[in-house]
């Protein structure tokens, strides 16, 4: 996960409606709330009310999971954490509940098996649009710039498909037409790796409605291929 | 007895039977023996005549059999006997004929032969496929020599030329169609086709076909009668609907009208309005708006400095100025340069300014130095006299040397703060051309450098009194030109896309990528070909901004976004008032158009007291983009209202405000002296006004629209007295809406179908009731 920002002043989180399918979870059993708000506790700023930065980083050394490792992503994602690098209250107590974690050895137990959470197809989309909006940290912000975008492109979706993104950061890194990239062609990736074989790349057609950056990516491909 | 009348029956019968029988058997043979003939023949004739030759000869022989038929055969046999000829001896040589050396068709076409295409026409059309080849090589060839054309190097030195070959070849073949294909429609489709393929091969054809223009239109139909003028431009116009970019036609077509314009070069002002007719009857009244901005403007011109020397009669003795005062949207869009005019010059044109500026207050001139000319009188050293003809720059140049015998380039660059490269330009027009050379320069090289330096050139002559060195002629742009007009044409087409994709949208609600393409280049397709690639890139930024969603499974499909998103996107920012708004304002500002009003009301409706500094810029935006043009009939209508609901939540006086700022447009232009001379000038003026559809409609509108507005605001109409009003500039517009509306009512002269007058004139009989002074005597 990207370094998060630090910020002056966070406007504090009020109970946010959660604007999902999912029903409001049943109010844990009393030992178990305790001990969720307690863990929240032992990381949380005091000033803030939340978790921040710093409290992350303890907590990653506590589980032993690298703040880049994309399973403090997924456990964000789990949360349904809005900014990145602070955790609220709420947030807290969903992610943990999720994991069915309460004590700090099931946490670091649950994190670190969290990568096996995106086996599901469905899941996963979820989780890979998810990784984008954790990255627009500014206020009405909608693009990602390009550099993020190669490091989130690595860390998201590296494991399953290597050679693409090994392809698409390189064509990132030396196009010009974008700087930054918004949600719109971020998923389509993701779309364009499930959807087409890279080895089989004459029958693509460009008047199909994939992003222009996706045409000009296989333009590039095609080129590469004949020198 | 039965058996022998059976017998008549049966030997009858036998008998019919027979010779129907034999009269089959003789017609196959006779067919059989003719293939078997014809197909010798043909094959002779083919070796040794030429294609005329044998046509004639095919046509010969198939007039016999016909003839044979008539006299000889049962005509029931005529299309089968026919059918043999026709069969061996054309279809089966058919494509050997027309690519026959040195006679086929493609020469025929060369060389005009009438006769034989008429020949191979007829006997084509006789067989399956005939026509549809000969359609197909004509196709071919038409395009391959239009390439040759458009791509010839040496005929692209001469714009003018280049057009006039196109003409003629389109002459040529409407000429061949006519007199030998019987105006077969399937050709003249081929035709157009092919000529649409090939013009737009070159994408300097739109600029070419306007240089075409503005040579015919500034010489060329000089003493030209005037239905030979209008062929001409028939003929134009037909080039015109060829070319696929016709929005970069326009940006030429304008920039050399203007150039024709202000430098007083038009063959005849008849002559230019009736383009200009043509291109609003092809392309709708946006394209020629402000083409006609500028005529109106090159008459208001002229009343305005009658009205300046009428108000300075002390001027009339020293220079002559004349002044055109063009309004900065309907002419092409200049850069203002720098420029030091000669002392007497910039005194008068100050005079001008503030004349002009005291009565048109709150406006803004600038001169505009790289477009005006001048005509000097001249004495050279032999006292020879002669009247120049010079541009502005030229005048600034010369007008040094009054005090001045030698000048080097860098006192005059420091004088007159000419840009170099139009100094260095101007310059060369004046001392390096034969005949009108009339300054001299050390050294005598043909460029003009920085160290050379000028003299009058006392020896200068001329046969002729007045002599013309102006500069200000449109000419083919230079490349680095070339490109930012492309660049400038490419960034109005952004908005034009936008746009269009916006209303397909909130129309169809859903629709899929392809389609959505499709309409798209559909509704633009009368003002140029929209590439499918920009039209994603638009798609994927109306994606960005919110405008259009794609599908959550269907990455094909689009979604036109529901307007409650916009709300809630919206919501939040408006609790929190300054930063909030003021996006809120500009957002609503920026895309007024697409989000239509029904959007804009809805996003609004529950706003907070706009500030109303705020509500100024988007009645500003609205009349900006109505006077562009670039609203549909009605939406300036409908964003008006939405608009003023907007401002109804706010209050009366708010209300009134936002009113006399949407009138503002409206009364400067019924106020403008032109339009009241044209209308309310005579009683048969309002007879003009109505009976023209546009300004009828907008009339229409806008009055009703008023009145909603006065309805919904709940003024009580009683009350509403011009001194008493808080907005002390919408008191212009009431007298002249009184002149207006009572004068309707009192002529007769009108068309039975203008109910629009009949209500316009009970709205306003019921509205404006109070007397104004200066209509007594009209009532």
């Amino acid at each position: 996960m990207p370094r998060p920002k630090r910020k002056a002043a966070v406007p504090t989180r009020s109970s946010d409606a959660d604007s999902s399918a999912r029903p409001e979870p049943k109010k844990p059993r009393g030992n178990q709330f305790n001990r969720i708000d307690q863990l929240f506790e032992s990381y949380v700023n005091k000033t803030l009310g939340l978790i921040d930065p710093e409290g992350i980083e303890a907590l990653c050394n506590d589980v032993n999971v690298n703040h880049t490792d994309v399973r403090m992503l997924i456990f964000a994602w789990k949360m349904k954490a809005e900014k990145q690098g602070y955790f609220s209250k709420d947030e807290w107590r969903r992610g943990l509940k999720c994991l069915g974690a309460d004590t700090r050895p099931k946490l670091k137990k649950a994190i670190e098996g969290l990568d096996k959470e995106l086996k599901v197809p469905e899941c996963f989309e979820d989780f890979y649009s998810y990784a984008f909006q954790y990255c627009l940290t500014e206020e009405k912000q909608r693009s990602v710039d390009i550099e993020t975008i190669c490091e989130l492109l690595n860390i998201v979706l590296k494991s399953e498909f290597p050679n693409q993104v090994n392809l698409l950061v390189e064509y990132l890194k030396v196009q010009n037409d974008y700087r930054a990239l918004n949600m719109d062609q971020w998923r389509s990736f993701y779309r364009f790796f499930k959807e087409v074989d890279f080895h089989d790349l004459e029958n693509y057609d460009s008047s199909q409605a994939w992003t222009v950056i996706i045409d000009n990516f296989v333009e590039w491909l095609k080129e590469k291929e004949k020198n | 007895m039965v058996l022998h009348k059976f017998g008549e029956k049966l030997y009858s019968g036998l008998v019919a039977t027979m010779t129907g029988h034999l009269k089959e058997i003789a017609k196959s043979v006779e067919a059989a023996q003719g293939a078997e003939f014809y197909r010798v023949e043909s094959q002779k004739f083919i070796e040794c005549c030429d294609c005329g030759d044998y046509l004639k000869k095919a046509e010969r022989r198939l007039n016999e059999e016909i003839d044979r038929v008539s006299h000889y055969l049962d005509p029931r046999t005529e299309k089968k006997i026919t059918n043999v000829v026709e069969k061996e001896m054309i279809e089966n040589h058919m494509l050997r004929l027309i690519h026959m050396e040195n006679s086929g068709l493609v020469h025929m076409f060369s060389d005009d032969k009438y006769d034989d295409l008429g020949r191979m026409y007829n006997l084509f059309r006789r067989v399956p496929d005939g026509l549809s080849k000969i359609r197909e090589v004509m196709t071919e060839h038409i395009k391959e020599t239009g390439k040759q054309l458009v791509n010839d190097p040496e005929r692209l030195k001469d714009p003018v030329e280049f057009v006039q070959r196109l003409l003629d070849e389109k002459d040529k073949y409407d000429k061949i169609i006519n007199f030998a294909f019987n105006n077969d429609k399937s050709f003249q489709n081929a035709l157009n086709s092919s000529f649409e393929y090939f013009i737009n091969l070159n994408p300097r054809s739109p600029e070419f076909i306007s240089l075409f223009v503005d040579d015919k239109l500034r010489k060329g139909l000089k003493g030209v009668s005037e239905d030979d003028v209008e062929v001409t431009l028939d003929k134009v116009m037909m080039l015109f609907r060829y070319l696929q970019e016709k929005d970069v036609f326009e940006k030429y077509y304008k920039q050399h009208l203007a150039k024709r314009l202000l430098s007083g070069k038009t063959v005849s002002d008849d002559a230019e309005r009736s383009l200009i007719v043509k291109l609003k009857t092809e392309c709708g009244y946006q394209f020629t708006s402000k083409l006609e901005g500028m005529f109106t403007d090159m008459k208001t011109s002229q009343d305005t400095m009658q009205g300046f020397y009428a108000s300075h009669p002390e001027l009339v003795d020293g220079p002559t100025l004349t002044v055109q005062v063009l309004t900065t949207g309907s002419w092409p869009t200049q850069s203002s340069v720098t420029c030091n005019l000669p002392a007497e010059m910039s005194a008068l044109c100050e005079k001008f300014r503030s004349y002009y500026l005291g009565t048109h207050t709150g406006r803004r001139l600038s001169w505009q130095t790289n477009m005006g000319t001048a005509d000097l009188k001249a004495t050279f050293g032999k006292g020879q006299k002669h009247e120049l003809n010079v541009s502005t720059y030229q005048m600034c140049v010369l007008m040094l040397f009054n005090n001045a015998d030698r000048l080097s380039y860098k006192e005059i660059e420091q004088a007159t703060e000419i840009p170099a490269s139009d100094l260095k330009r101007c310059l060369q027009s004046l001392a390096l051309v034969k005949g009108r050379n009339v300054l001299r320069k050390e050294p005598m090289s043909k460029d003009v450098g920085e160290d050379d330096a000028f003299f009058v050139n006392d020896k200068f002559s001329s046969k002729l009194y007045k002599v013309k060195i102006g500069t200000v002629v449109a000419q083919k742009e230079s490349e680095p030109e070339k490109q930012e007009t492309r660049q400038r044409v490419e960034e109005d087409r952004k908005p034009q896309i936008e746009a269009a994709i916006v209303r397909i949208m909130k129309s169809r609600k859903q629709l899929d990528h392809n389609n959505l393409i499709a309409e798209v280049t559909k509704q633009l397709q009368s003002r140029f070909l929209a590439n499918p690639t920009e039209v994603k890139k638009r798609i994927e930024s109306l994606i960005e901004r919110d405008f259009l969603e794609r599908d959550e499974n269907d990455r094909k499909l689009y979604r036109d976004p529901d307007v409650v998103s916009l709300k809630t996107r919206f919501g939040s920012n408006l609790e929190s008032i300054d930063d909030g708004e003021y996006e809120f304002v500009e957002f609503i500002c920026e895309n007024m158009v697409s989000l239509g009003a029904s959007n804009l009301q809805s996003i609004v409706g529950d706003s907070n007291i706009l500030p109303f500094y705020l509500e100024q810029g988007i009645a500003n935006t609205i009349g900006c983009l109505q006077r562009e043009g670039c609203l549909l009939r009605g939406e300036h209508n409908l964003l008006g209202e939405a608009f003023l609901v907007m401002a109804s939540v706010a209050g009366i006086q708010q209300q009134q405000e936002v009113l006399a700022w949407l009138l503002e447009p409206l009364s400067q232009e019924w106020t403008h002296s032109e339009w009241q001379d044209k209308y309310l000038s005579e009683p048969y003026g309002l007879v003009y006004l109505f009976s023209e559809a546009q300004v009828m409609w907008s009339s229409f509108h806008s009055v009703t629209f008023f009145d909603k507005a006065l309805n919904r605001s709940g003024i009580k109409k009683a009350n509403w007295n011009p001194e008493n009003s808080s907005t002390p500039d919408s008191t212009p517009i009431n007298p002249i809406l009184i002149k207006y509306f009572v004068l309707s009512g009192s002529c007769s002269y009108f068309p039975a179908t203008s109910h629009y007058t009949l209500s316009l004139v009970s709205i306003c009989t019921s509205n404006f009731t109070w007397r104004d002074p200066s209509c007594n005597d009209h009532e």
